[in-house]
């Protein structure tokens, strides 16, 4: 059971905030506006797949299983697989196939998220995996459409 | 060549993924809809044939939403007595129709009670024929289904199983009381017959086996058997 209010809301929201701030961030700076198309598409795609897969596979939450009250919100559909997950990653996987270190950065930040998500009882450990799977290969998918043009800073 | 193939194909490789979890999500919701709807005989399922109200079960899960369990189900006592009728007991039956979603209590030619009902889903429907009842339990926990017909129900409170000899005890059918739905008169359940938890009190206390004071449970035998119930549509 967790507590603070504060971590519940980020476990609920704190991913909407970082993928609106990655995408404000690189929108923001005009040498960074194809990273912020290559994030744009990814998170999109990301989110269309993940809800779709969710309705298919119609898991139930952990918390309804274990009968005990949810510490975080946004869990209205099924389990499997955690769109969470997936949008952190495939946002930070862009980031980090272009800008090294912020991506990493933004990478141990989903990580944390993807934990948060399954102490919150909302997920369990294989939805996260496969979350982040979908927004790994995603994110590898529409870098490998424009790998010409992108180039590697750190 | 080959190396301009490999490089047409190399961004599609990485949908190889996302598009085997579409096929591995396909294949789970048939097996998923096809297995509840073909191969769900056990109505009710249970296994926690105590009888005993467990003040912690407070959360309940059913068709896809949770549920909380009314602090009035979780209050309420061992409160239940034999209720003496106008006939004997072994006149005493009870009617499902099924078309109408409608239950009767007869006292031998009277009417004891009539209520609106929910029975079994298209899906899982509720047994018709003639039954009796073989075991009466103040309350118990219910689980089973899957994926989004998933339930797990704490505290249900007076089940009344019935069984003939095509379908078994075991398969769980039975009459209860009910708090996580109240659109009686339309059908509802996984097969047994909802009620209106204070009718079913009432149903409880009336029909037989007969309970003995302080008791939480009890199985029809030759003594003391189970009243008749006659299911139609």
């Amino acid at each position: 059971m967790i507590e603070q209010p504060l971590i519940v809301f980020l476990n609920t929201n704190g991913v909407i905030f970082l993928v609106l701030l990655v995408l404000g961030f690189l929108y923001s700076r005009k040498s960074d506006r194809e990273v912020f198309w290559h994030a744009f598409f990814v998170t999109t795609v990301t989110l269309i797949v993940s809800v779709l897969l969710k309705e298919l596979f119609a898991r139930p939450r952990p918390f309804e299983v274990q009968m005990v009250e949810p510490d975080a919100g946004l869990a209205l559909l099924s389990s499997f697989p955690s769109a969470h997950a997936g949008l952190a990653f495939a946002i930070s996987t862009t980031v980090a196939l272009h800008r090294r270190r912020l991506g990493i950065f933004l990478l141990v930040l989903s990580a944390l998220i993807a934990l948060g998500r399954v102490a919150a009882s909302v997920h369990y450990p294989s939805d996260i995996a496969f979350g982040a799977l979908i927004g790994v290969t995603v994110a590898l998918f529409f870098d490998t459409m424009h790998a010409k043009r992108r180039k590697l800073r750190s | 060549m080959t190396k301009k193939v490999y490089k047409t194909i190399r961004p599609y490789l990485y949908l190889i993924p996302v598009v085997f979890l579409f096929a591995m999500g396909v294949l789970w919701r048939t097996t998923i809809e096809t297995t509840t709807v073909a191969a769900s005989p056990s109505a009710c399922e249970t296994n926690d044939y105590s009888g005993i109200i467990d003040p912690s079960g407070r959360l309940g899960y059913w068709s896809g939403s949770q549920v909380t369990v009314p602090t009035e189900v979780l209050a309420t006592e061992n409160d239940a007595t034999a209720v003496l009728g106008m006939a004997e007991p072994s006149e005493r039956w009870i009617e499902v129709d099924l078309s109408d979603q409608r239950l009767r209590a007869w006292d031998g030619g009277t009417l004891y009670l009539e209520t609106p009902v929910s029975s079994g889903l298209p899906g899982t429907p509720t047994p018709t024929g003639e039954f009796r009842i073989w075991m009466k339990i103040r309350a118990t926990k219910m689980e089973g289904g899957e994926g989004r017909y998933y339930y797990n129900l704490p505290n249900v409170p007076y089940v009344m199983f019935f069984s003939n000899e095509d379908v078994a005890a075991g398969l769980g059918y039975g009459l209860h009381g009910t708090y996580w739905h109240s659109d009686f008169g339309t059908q509802r359940s996984h097969g047994c017959v909802n009620l209106p938890t204070p009718i079913a009190k009432t149903l409880y206390e009336w029909v037989t086996p007969v309970l003995t004071e302080g008791q939480r449970i009890v199985r029809a035998s030759e003594e003391n058997p189970g009243t008749r119930i006659v299911i139609h549509d």
